[in-house]
This record gives structure tokens, C-alpha cells and sequence, in this order.
């Protein structure tokens, strides 16, 4: 028989919920110092909260309920391709990691046009460029070609 | 002393449209209005989403043009929603998901240039009257606020959170979860009060704690792409002719200014109370028009008053949340916590001090909602043809230069990688909450409130010298907690007696 979604989730949510407490009793009190409340009473609180609701989460589950289908092959290589963008961006420099990126995560989200994607990617990144660079004043990611 | 209210008042809208018209303002109202009616049209990319991802960028601005900003956007996507509701049945926004019943049915009958006239002169008047009654109302309500301690403004924290967590559809314990995420995420960083560092696990960058901008881009922004990579419908639907001028007959009209006035006062108060955003207020609209009508079997069928009272609401809803934002400091929507997030990026704190000692910003973001209102009837109507065309921009494009802006903003906030890595790790939680049916807004919520909640409550705790009765004995505190317990207990009570009438439950998605 196959787990309930609703009780997998809760037991991930659980496991957040007792790592969030046990971070909790982690704050040290400072003593000697008079506060009615100190820094750790209302993270202990929202770690209750957390585990309560999670537990209930998963106590309600059933087994009829379906998830929508997911297509895991194409969100896990948009999302690789986005975090191969993140660590790219200090190394290369904004300008040729941004244009390459767009044309890809367009691909992998499902464009099928080549040549208006590389020409659209090249005319986002310049105006963005721009944008905020010459307009805002704001700094990019220099990198070694930037 | 109605006299001295009045001028008091004139004195406001003279300084507010001097603010609003100046014309670099002007031009943000604008660009506001469009790319708020844009983001309105395009399903997926919406107000919360947009100025989130405009945040970073308008650090350096004015703090008058940046709202004046914002606040086109949110009513330019108010406008834009109805459009692909009417002509494609693929409704822009979740608020108007109601319009596309009877507005599609309209189309198909060849009336859609009368449909997309009712709702965008009905979103006009629905605008406008909201904005007269948040001038109204939120000068008021400031003046009621003004006697509040910190004892009250817990209270009123703890019912907006409560209230945005048990409406946002779904199971009630998802919403709570989701709301005391928010909160979990808040305490991250170094108390201010005693100099603790809370769960940053030994991790510098986590000392400050996680900026609210970042929170909120990770969540809408960069969870909203990963979510539509992952359930991407491939599909292109074509607009269906317009069918006849933008126009309404002498019968539209009869039929549509009533529903016009309902629609727009269901909306306002809608908009008013926590949790309940622009699309309940959507569904409201319609479940009034459709019990006040001779004939509520049209509807569903082309019943004008579908589109008219619907469209009118949300568009109402977006003025009344902006009133417990402005005069309390505390917002009932995802929307609006992102532009609370913004007003905390100024350092400003709406409330009732926010009138007084920044009267130029708050009339000036008052008076700009007019200026946008009537830039937004102008825009849309003639050029309904144009924006119908955006749906031929590639979603794939759109979504990576989401990604692509997203990473920028954030990146340039503080100039380092750490809080990209950050808005990752939440794009990807955004990603697996949507799948399991959490809903997303109450978490920001929980972000920008959490901080504020824990020190209303402390700092009433000091006063009271540690004793929580207080939030009990003082009137206004227990009335608003009172409120609090029956937003939690009706809801529950109301599906008890539904489930036994019926076994199967349905479900509302927002």
C-alpha cells in the first residue's frame, strides 16, 4: 500500500518541526538580565504550533487524495540549470551567464524556437544590463568576463 | 466640526495630487498601471509576485514614487485579470476565476466587447469609490488606533495571521502550518531585545536574519517558475473574436450599475477584514448577484451581472485591504505584506504615526490610485486588443528571465551570493508546499509579521510586568481575540454541519 501524500508530508513537516525546537532550547538566556519574556519563548511556542499542526496534518490524511502529476524530469533540470546559473554568475560574469541561461532554462521549459530565443536572451540581458547598471546604479556580478 | 474635517481633508487631497501629479510620479503611475494590467493578464506572474521582484530596485527611489508604483500595479492587475477570463476562459489572476463563467459564456454568445466594457468601466467605478472610502474610512480608523498599546496591535496581528491562514483554502491545518512557518522563519537572526542569535546555526549570513524581500522573491518568484516548469500545460489557447465594439447597450447598463454598487461595497469590506483578499471578495460578488436576480439561472449562461458585480469587487477589495495596511500597519493578503515589507525596506512603519509624520506619502499614494484609476480605464479599453496579444509572449522566456531577475534583485540588495542560495533553498520549499496544497501567502505573512507580533508581545508583557491576563482585560484587545476564536471555531463548526450532509467535501482553491 502506498503512503498518503498528506502523511509523507507531515512526516517531513515533523521532522522541520522538532529540528525548529530543538533549535529552540538551543538559545541561551541571558541572565541577570530582567525581561517578563526572553528570546526564547515564542520560538518555543511556534515550534509547539509547528509539531501540533503537523501532526494533524498527517492524522487527517487520506489515502483518495491525488497529487497533480509532475513532470519531476523537467523541474529538476529547470531547477539544476537555475543553481548552475547561481555558481556561475562569479565566476563567468553576468553578461555571458545570463544569456546562456536564458536560452537554456527557455529550452527547458519548453520553448522550441533557437533562433528568437538566443536573439530575445541577448536583448533581456542588455536591457537588464542597463536597467541596473546605467539607470539604478545597482552592481552585478563582475566575474572574470563581466 | 464637519467644517474642519472637510478642509482638513481638502488640505490632504491638495498636497496628495501635488505629489501624484508631479510628473516623474506621473510617469511611475504609468508604468505602474501597465505592467500591472500586463502581470494581470499573463496567468501566474502576479501583483505579489511583480513587486516583490520590484523591491530590490526601488531601494534608491523616492519612497512617494515607489508606492505610487506599487499601487498601480496592484490595481493595474485587478484590470488586467478580467481580460483572458472574458476572451480565452484562462483567468489572469485567481480573483478572477468568477468572471470567467459567465464572461466566457459572453464571448461565445459574440458578446464579448460588452462583457470586457462592464468589467473594465465597473473596475473603474468600483476603484474609485473604494479609493473615496479608504480616504474616508482609514483617517478613522487612525484615530481609533491612535489610543492602541502594544497589547492591541498583538491582538490585531494574531487575527490577521489567523484569519489569512484559515481562508487560504485547503485544509485548515496546512494554513496554520503555513502561518507558523512564516513565524519560524521571522525569529532566524539575533534578537534585538537581549543580542541572542536564534537558529542561525553557526551560519554568519543568517545573523541579520532573512530579509523579507528575499523571503517573499523565493516564495512567489522563484517557486512560481519551479511550479509551472514542473506542471507546465502545453496547450496555447487563441482569443476568441471580440465579437462586436467594446460597448454597452442601454440594457448593459441598467443591468450593470447595480451589480457595479453591490460588487463594489461586498468588495471594499471584503478587502477591509484579514484573510479574506480579492478573490473571496470575487466570489462573493457572484454568489450575491446570483441570489439578488430574478433570473439566477442565466447565470453561468452570459449573465452580464457575473462579469459586472465580480470584476467591480476585486478591483473594491484592493482599496479596503490598502486601509488596515495604511492606518493599522498590518496587512490581510499576501499582496499587501509584500508592500508592507516594502514600507519596512524604507524604514517607515504604517500605522497611525505613518498619517501624520509622512501625511506626502500616504495623500500621495491616495490621490495617485485616482490618477491610476482613470489611466487604467483609458488604457484598457481601446487597447484591449494589445493586451490580448501578450498572451502570445513564450511563457518559457517569461519564466527565465523571472529566474534571471529574481537572482539580480536579490543579489544586489547586499551584493553577495548568500541570500541567492537563500531564495534557491525557498524557491524549492514554494515548489513542494504548492504540491501538497500549502498555501504560500500566509507564510509571508508570517515573515514580514512575525518580528512585529514578538515584540508587541513582549513589550506588552514588560508593561504588564508579566502578566498575560492583560491581553484579556484590556476591551480591545479581548474583542479582537474574541474575534480571533470565532474565525477559528465558525469555519470548523460550518464544515461539521456540512460534512454530514454531505460526505464528499468539496475544495475552493484560491
Amino acid at each position: 500500500m502506498v503512503m498518503p501524500p498528506d502523511r509523507r508530508l507531515a512526516a517531513v513537516l515533523i521532522a522541520g518541526s522538532v529540528t525548529y525546537l530543538l533549535g529552540a532550547f538551543q538559545i541561551s538566556v541571558p541572565e541577570g538580565q530582567y525581561a517578563a519574556v526572553g528570546p526564547r519563548l515564542f520560538p518555543l511556542v511556534i515550534g509547539l504550533g509547528l509539531l501540533t499542526s503537523a501532526v494533524s496534518i498527517g492524522l487527517a490524511a487520506t489515502a483518495d487524495v491525488r497529487l497533480p502529476p509532475v513532470q519531476w524530469g523537467v523541474a529538476s533540470s529547470c531547477a539544476l540549470a537555475f543553481l548552475a546559473y547561481i555558481a556561475a554568475l562569479d565566476v563567468v560574469g553576468y553578461l555571458p551567464a545570463t544569456t546562456v541561461f536564458l536560452v537554456l532554462e527557455s529550452r527547458l521549459l519548453g520553448s522550441r524556437a533557437w533562433v528568437r530565443d538566443v536573439i530575445v536572451s541577448i536583448a533581456i540581458t542588455a536591457s537588464v544590463y542597463g536597467v541596473f547598471r546605467l539607470l539604478l546604479g545597482l552592481s552585478l556580478p563582475a566575474g572574470l568576463v563581466g | 466640526m464637519w467644517d474642519s474635517v472637510l478642509a482638513q481633508l481638502g488640505d490632504n487631497l491638495v498636497l496628495g495630487f501635488g505629489a501624484a501629479l508631479a510628473p516623474l510620479n506621473l510617469l511611475l503611475g504609468l508604468v505602474g498601471v501597465t505592467l500591472g494590467t500586463a502581470i494581470g493578464v499573463l496567468p501566474g506572474i502576479g501583483p505579489a509576485l511583480t513587486i516583490s521582484l520590484l523591491l530590490p530596485l526601488t531601494f534608491g527611489m523616492d519612497p512617494v514614487g515607489a508606492f505610487i508604483l506599487f499601487g498601480g500595479i496592484y490595481y493595474g492587475a485587478m484590470y488586467g485579470g478580467s481580460t483572458t477570463s472574458i476572451l480565452v476562459r484562462m483567468p489572469g489572476e485567481a480573483s478572477s476565476v468568477m468572471t470567467a463563467l459567465d464572461g466566457y459564456e459572453m464571448t461565445r454568445q459574440g458578446r464579448g466587447g460588452a462583457a470586457l466594457a462592464t468589467a473594465a468601466i465597473g473596475s473603474f467605478v468600483a476603484g474609485t469609490f473604494a479609493t473615496v472610502m479608504l480616504m474616508l474610512t482609514a483617517p478613522a480608523l487612525v484615530e481609533l488606533a491612535l489610543g492602541f498599546g502594544p497589547t492591541e496591535y498583538f491582538a490585531l496581528m494574531v487575527l490577521a495571521l489567523t484569519a489569512l491562514g484559515g481562508m487560504s483554502g485547503g485544509a485548515p491545518a496546512k494554513g496554520a502550518f503555513a502561518t507558523l512557518l512564516g513565524l519560524a522563519i521571522g525569529t532566524i537572526g539575533i534578537d534585538l531585545q537581549t543580542g541572542q542569535a536564534r537558529f542561525t546555526f553557526g551560519v554568519p549570513g543568517l545573523l541579520g536574519g532573512l530579509n523579507v524581500v528575499v523571503v517573499t522573491v523565493g516564495l512567489f518568484a522563484v517557486g512560481e517558475v519551479f511550479w509551472h516548469a514542473a506542471t507546465r500545460r502545453v496547450s496555447r489557447e487563441t482569443p476568441a473574436p471580440l465579437g462586436g465594439p467594446a460597448r454597452l447597450t442601454a440594457d448593459d447598463w441598467r443591468r450593470s450599475v447595480p451589480a457595479w454598487c453591490r460588487g463594489t461595497l461586498v468588495g471594499f469590506f471584503t478587502g477591509v477584514l484579514p484573510g479574506a483578499g480579492a478573490t473571496v471578495a470575487s466570489f462573493l460578488a457572484y454568489a450575491v448577484e446570483r441570489r439578488v436576480s430574478k433570473t439566477p439561472a442565466a447565470f453561468g449562461h452570459g449573465a452580464i451581472e457575473g462579469v459586472a458585480g465580480p470584476e467591480a469587487a476585486n478591483n473594491a477589495s484592493a482599496g479596503g485591504s490598502l486601509v488596515p495596511l495604511l492606518a493599522l500597519g498590518i496587512p490581510g493578503s499576501g499582496t499587501t505584506a509584500v508592500m508592507l515589507a516594502a514600507f519596512q525596506m524604507y524604514g517607515l512603519q504604517p500605522g497611525p504615526l505613518l498619517f501624520s509624520q509622512e501625511s506626502g506619502l500616504v495623500w500621495g499614494l491616495i490621490a495617485s490610485l485616482y490618477v491610476s484609476n482613470v489611466l487604467l480605464l483609458v488604457l484598457n479599453l481601446p487597447l484591449i486588443r494589445v493586451w490580448v496579444r501578450l498572451l502570445r509572449v513564450p511563457r518559457s522566456l517569461l519564466f527565465a528571465a523571472v529566474l534571471v531577475f529574481a537572482t539580480l534583485g536579490v543579489y544586489s540588495l547586499n551584493n553577495n551570493l548568500f541570500d541567492v542560495a537563500v531564495v534557491y533553498v525557498l524557491g524549492v520549499m514554494a515548489f513542494f508546499m504548492r504540491r501538497y496544497g500549502v498555501p504560500l501567502a500566509p507564510t509571508v505573512l508570517g515573515v514580514v509579521l512575525g518580528p512585529l507580533l514578538e515584540q508587541h508581545f513582549r513589550r506588552a508583557m514588560a508593561i504588564s510586568g508579566g502578566d498575560p491576563s492583560v491581553f484579556l482585560t484590556r476591551p480591545v484587545s479581548a474583542a479582537i481575540l474574541a474575534l480571533t476564536a470565532a474565525v477559528v471555531c465558525v469555519p470548523m463548526l460550518v464544515r461539521a454541519r456540512a460534512a454530514r450532509r454531505t460526505p464528499r467535501s468539496s475544495r475552493e482553491s484560491s
